[in-house]
């Protein structure tokens, strides 16, 4: 009986031996996945504010002008250039001024045959 | 001796089962052994069933300083950011071949000389050397990636102002240790502690932006037109404000010649100061503005009122002349259109001198204004207060205050009557209502907004009138103080105006220090012919992205159309 007992507590001191150095074991794993993925973030983060920093220096409103005049030709806007929905529907006519459909070519309508 | 002694312990037993000697011990040493491994279970079972918090990193976190906000614009464009920057350093105890480094460390790092380099290297008695401060993250990997021994990074932060000379005077910068020193940075520091520990939250270890009024586009635009007025015109310095009239805040503010924040040498000269907070100036005629309300507020004159502007108005040995003299006697509105010194000089004597200090000290025109930037100026009036003092005073001669409290005031007369302490923070319309003062009536503010229309329409200011954005405003031209006397060749000339003028939301000042007349303004250089074109166009520019809508009577489009004809031709 005695043996039995003993025999028993045994296996049961292995057994939680056994899984208290394996929980452990999980444990520091984990622990190191935090810490790398906090770093991680660290870093991700930085350089977030890095590019937003960068992003920010690229679009300041001086250099695109600059580029946008060199490159593209384009002036400032001017007052009589800016036309209300209303004017704009005042030029717009009531029948489609060309009718492809009824000639029966119509290219857009062919691209989107096309993709489907 | 001993024998003896046995048996007479053998007597001493009991005849019956005797406990065993120090049995009392045994079991006092159980019991402690006992306890003690209950104890130890008990503690075992409480810590792994209800287990305590770590909370060491928390408070880590904690003791460590929060990091300065970013600033961003009002639309969210970034103006001033933190970022991690690493510093290449050197150990040359620790080189084992300084030829090899060399020549690594000068192909990856082009702009390392190579000969101070190989200086830095071979002193092996010295522990430590910068290399290079502050390097790229590109630069740093490929250094780290060369796997040179003795060679390392100290990481730092850096402030950088991604906008560059767009953000100078507004946002400022900081000293080396990150520490405001200038514009809104300083703010931040100093009296605007409060602001910046309600963006902090320190248990997420963050910080939220702090958010000017200020929108980096207007900005651009503004400077963009200024300094082309400036080389234009070949004025020594140049300034200009935007502002939303509605609320206080200051969409825009540029003093040029500016500087760029992020230089590693801050040394700038006196020329590169904020003129537009720092300064005071001689506005002129523009504060002949505040002269008309007064009179109307108070009621002395109306837009009927008709003033002798036929004789230089003499007061003791001072004489008062009209620079365009019409030599006529003069309407109101005339007087204004015209910018007669003498009928203004007349309107303010009317209203009397007690009343006329009684007004401007109401304005706020006697008290410095503070804003968030820290470097400001108070106004330099006139000591004595006599009858010249009032007559000169009325358009500006004697008077100087910082141009953006000239904007503010003005602000305040087309605005309703409310005057708010400019902001460069963000402000709602509610909240700048709950803190304006109502300084004049607001039919008083009406008539304003009429005469400044007028101005513009046909006026002095003509020149400012962007067809379609219905602008109103005043010019100014003041004479420079050289040597204590008033030049007739150094010139300070400016223009604050509004628009859309039917219900006046954005305010535009604009000054140009000491423009010299060109071929193209037939000798002239007045404000009518420099600061006010620079004005019209900075509106051109800044309206569409204000989203004032253009609207055209019929009057305007034989304007454009004959603007169009003479470009043509």
């Amino acid at each position: 009986m005695h043996k039995f007992l003993n025999a028993i507590l045994v296996l049961v001191a292995l057994v939680s031996g056994f899984v208290l150095y394996s929980l452990e074991h999980t444990t520091r794993g984990l622990e190191r996945e935090v810490a790398r993925l906090e770093r991680e973030t660290a870093r991700e983060q930085e350089s977030i504010k890095f590019l937003n920093a960068e992003w920010s220096s690229l679009t300041r409103p001086d250099r695109l002008k600059a580029l946008a005049t060199q490159h593209l030709g384009v002036q400032p806007l001017e007052a009589s250039q800016i036309v209300t929905p209303e004017e704009l529907a005042a030029r717009v006519p009531a029948e489609p001024v060309i009718k492809l459909e009824a000639d029966g070519h119509d290219p857009i309508g062919a691209i989107i045959e096309k993709m489907q | 001796m001993t024998e003896i002694a046995l048996p007479e312990i053998e007597d001493a037993e009991p005849a019956g089962p005797k406990p065993l000697a120090g049995q009392n011990r045994i079991r006092l040493i159980a019991i402690c052994f006992v306890g003690a491994f209950l104890a130890i279970s008990v503690q075992l079972g409480l810590l792994t069933l209800w287990p305590k918090l770590d909370d060491d990193a928390g408070k880590l976190a904690r003791e460590a300083p929060l990091p300065r906000p970013d600033i961003i614009d009002r639309n969210g464009v970034l103006l001033a950011t933190d970022i991690a920057v690493a510093s290449l350093y050197a150990d040359p105890s620790k080189i084992i071949d300084i030829d090899e480094a060399v020549e690594l460390l000068t192909a990856t790092l082009p702009d390392l000389d190579a000969r101070t380099l190989r200086q830095k290297l071979s002193q092996p008695n010295r522990a430590f050397a910068w290399l290079k401060r502050q390097v790229t993250p590109e630069e740093r990997d490929a250094v780290y990636n060369l796997g040179i021994p003795g060679v390392g990074f100290v990481n730092e932060r850096r402030r950088v102002y991604p906008q560059g000379r767009l953000s100078s005077h507004v946002v400022g910068y900081v000293d080396l240790d990150t520490k405001g020193i200038a514009g809104i940075e300083k703010f931040l520091d100093g009296q605007g502690a409060i602001y910046t520990a309600s963006l902090a939250d320190p248990s997420e270890h963050k910080t939220e932006p702090a958010q000017m009024s200020i929108d980096i586009r207007v900005q651009a635009a503004l400077i963009d037109e200024l300094s082309q007025a400036i080389a234009k015109f070949r004025a020594i310095a140049g300034g200009g404000i935007v502002m939303d009239i509605t609320t206080g805040e200051v969409l825009a503010l540029a003093s040029l010649p500016d500087f760029n924040p992020n230089d590693e040498k801050k040394s700038f000269s006196k020329d590169q100061m904020n003129k537009m907070t720092s300064g005071v100036f001689e506005l002129g005629s523009v504060i002949k503005a505040v002269t008309f309300a007064m009179a109307f507020d108070y009621g002395t004159a109306t837009l009927e009122s008709r003033y002798d502007a036929r004789f230089p108005l003499v007061i003791g040995n001072a004489r008062i002349n009209d620079y365009h003299a019409k030599r006529a006697i003069l309407s109101v509105p005339d007087i204004f259109v015209n910018s007669s010194n003498i009928g203004t000089a007349r309107m303010a004597l009317d209203v009397g001198l007690e009343k006329h200090q009684e007004f401007l000290r109401r304005v706020g025109l006697f008290d410095r204004l503070v804003t968030e930037l820290p470097e400001s100026a108070r106004p330099l009036l006139p000591k004595r207060w006599s009858k010249l003092a009032t007559a000169t005073a009325a358009f500006g001669h004697g008077f100087a205050v910082q141009p953006l409290q000239g904007a503010a005031v003005v602000a305040g007369l087309l605005n309703g009557g409310y005057l708010m302490t400019p902001t460069f923070l963000r402000r709602s319309p509610e909240e700048a209502m709950a803190m304006a003062k109502q300084i004049v009536k607001p039919t008083t503010s009406e008539t304003m907004r009429y005469l400044f229309r007028l101005n513009a329409a046909d006026g002095t200011a003509s020149k400012a009138d962007v067809i379609g954005y219905r602008v109103g405003g005043k010019t100014g031209t003041a004479e420079k103080v050289v040597n204590g006397r008033y030049s007739k060749e150094k010139r300070l000339t400016s223009f604050i105006g509004a628009f859309p003028m039917d219900d006046p939301k954005y305010l535009v000042l604009v000054m140009l220090d000491e423009p010299k007349p060109t071929p193209e303004t037939y000798g002239f250089a007045t404000s009518g012919w420099n600061a006010v074109p620079a004005a019209a166009k900075i509106i051109e520019r800044i309206a569409p992205m204000l989203g004032v809508e253009p609207r055209f009577t019929a009057e305007d489009l034989e304007k454009l159309e004959k603007q169009k004809k003479a470009k043509k031709g």
